[in-house]
Parts: structure tokens; C-alpha cells; sequence
């Protein structure tokens, strides 16, 4: 996993993904959502042409961000990879 | 209580009896990461079903994805469909995929099936898109949970 297992609600999903809270530092997290999904698509990311939320991007490597909405923070999906099963990473909602 | 979160149909009535008028022809709807946003099926009577997926919270940081099914317009030039075997015409049987636990009950998938053949319609493991399998495509399935997660409920004709 690249994101932070501290949280209590992290760990696997109902579904195959695992929820992680954001990027860690060792993996060049900066806490900052577009910073980390920035560092996660090498800067590829482009507006999703698809149902997902407005605001959502995608990289090349098929990394996807979605916009905080409401009360959630952004969230960022990364395929499985490997033995490495897909992850979804949560952050706060930025204030305001 | 349990939360039950149906198959969302935005501008239709009678989902089952369209979709067991059968099928023409379909088209796969990708993004530009090559997954699948949505799939086109061309109906009986020319009108075309675009079906995706979008997702509910259940809790915090948990989510599923369900089905969203709307008639479309689609000009001829924009799409390329394929032709599918006549068989598809005559649709013997539609399954739900309903993911089910002691909280919620959510319709993720659906199974349509004509003859020994069948295709599956479901939720992506990536949040807003789809996995098909059919024996007329050659594609990756990668469903949200593991195929058989969700239980198979009949999907009866309304009449």
C-alpha cells in the first residue's frame, strides 16, 4: 500500500480495493491531494471523460482523482498493480 | 435498517421489458485510459440504452458501485456499433448481481442471457466504470467485488 494505514478506517473495502488514508511520506506524499495525484501520474492527469464526478482526472497509468463533494475530501483510485490490489486514498476536505 | 440501493433508471420505465425485446448491436463507450465508461446497446426498436455505473457511501470511506441505465440519442457518426448474433434478439433470462451484507443491498450488475450464452453487465473495481464479459468480447474482468460476491436474483418481465 502508498497510502497511510494509521487510520482506523483503513483497511480492505466490501469490494476487492483497499482504503488508505493519503499518499505517505515515503512514497512522496505531501498531504495535499493535486500534489499527490500530480506525483502519482507523473503530472498526465487530464479531465475524466466519463460519469465520474465533475472534476475528476485521470492519468496515463490510469490513476484517478476525484473532487472533494459535500462532506468527503478528494479521493484518489489507483489500479491493482501486481500483487498489489487497487487503492483508493482519502483526505480531508481541504478547509476553506 | 437496511439500506437497499436499486438499479437507477433516469428516463424509462419497464427495464426488464426493454432489455427482453432483445438487442441489435452494442458499443463500448471508453475512456481515453482505455476503461470502460459506459455501454451502448441498440434495442429492438432502434432506441439506444446507455448503461454506466456511479457509486454509493456507505459508510466513511466505504462505497459500491450500481447500475444506471437512460435512453439516449446518439448520431449515427459519433458511434460505431457492432453487430451482434440474432440470438441476442430473443433474451431467455436477466439476473440482477446484488451485493448484499446485514446493512445494505445494492444492484451492481445485471446478467443478460440468450441461449448457453450470457453478459455480464457490472460495477468496475475503479469507482465509475464498468466490466463486461460475454463470450463475443475479448476483455478484462475486473468487477468491483469477486463475481461471485453478488448474489443472482431473477429480474422477472413486469407485464
Amino acid at each position: 500500500m502508498v497510502g497511510d494505514q494509521s487510520d482506523p478506517r483503513a483497511g480492505p473495502s466490501r469490494g476487492k480495493r483497499h482504503n488508505s488514508g493519503p499518499l505517505t511520506k515515503e512514497n512522496g506524499g505531501t498531504g495535499n491531494a493535486d500534489s499527490d495525484f500530480d506525483k502519482l501520474t507523473g503530472g498526465t492527469g487530464k479531465s475524466s471523460d466519463s460519469s465520474r464526478p465533475p472534476g475528476s482526472k485521470t492519468g496515463d497509468n490510469k490513476i484517478t482523482m476525484r473532487p472533494a463533494k459535500g462532506k468527503k475530501g478528494p479521493r484518489i483510485d489507483i489500479p491493482e498493480n501486481g500483487s498489489k490490489p487497487p487503492e483508493t486514498l482519502h483526505y480531508d476536505k481541504p478547509k476553506q | 435498517m437496511k439500506n437497499k440501493i436499486k438499479i437507477k433508471c433516469k428516463n424509462l420505465n419497464n427495464l426488464n421489458k426493454l432489455i427482453f425485446s432483445g438487442f441489435k448491436s452494442y458499443s463500448i463507450n471508453y475512456t481515453s485510459q482505455a476503461m470502460i465508461a459506459s455501454l451502448y446497446l441498440k434495442l429492438r426498436n432502434n432506441s439506444i440504452l446507455n448503461i454506466y455505473s456511479e457509486t454509493y457511501d456507505i459508510g466513511p470511506w466505504d462505497e459500491l458501485g450500481y447500475l444506471v441505465f437512460e435512453i439516449i440519442s446518439v448520431e449515427k457518426t459519433d458511434v460505431n456499433f457492432v453487430k451482434l448474433d440474432k440470438k441476442w434478439l430473443n433474451i431467455d433470462k436477466i439476473e440482477k448481481l446484488i451485493y448484499e451484507d446485514e446493512d445494505i443491498s445494492i444492484e451492481s450488475g445485471l446478467v443478460i442471457k440468450t441461449g448457453d450464452e450470457e453478459l455480464i453487465i457490472v460495477s468496475s473495481v475503479m469507482p465509475y466504470n464498468l466490466e463486461l464479459k460475454a463470450k463475443f468480447l475479448d476483455l478484462e474482468f475486473k468487477p468491483e467485488c469477486y463475481i461471485n460476491r453478488y448474489e443472482r436474483v431473477n429480474f422477472k418481465i413486469e407485464r
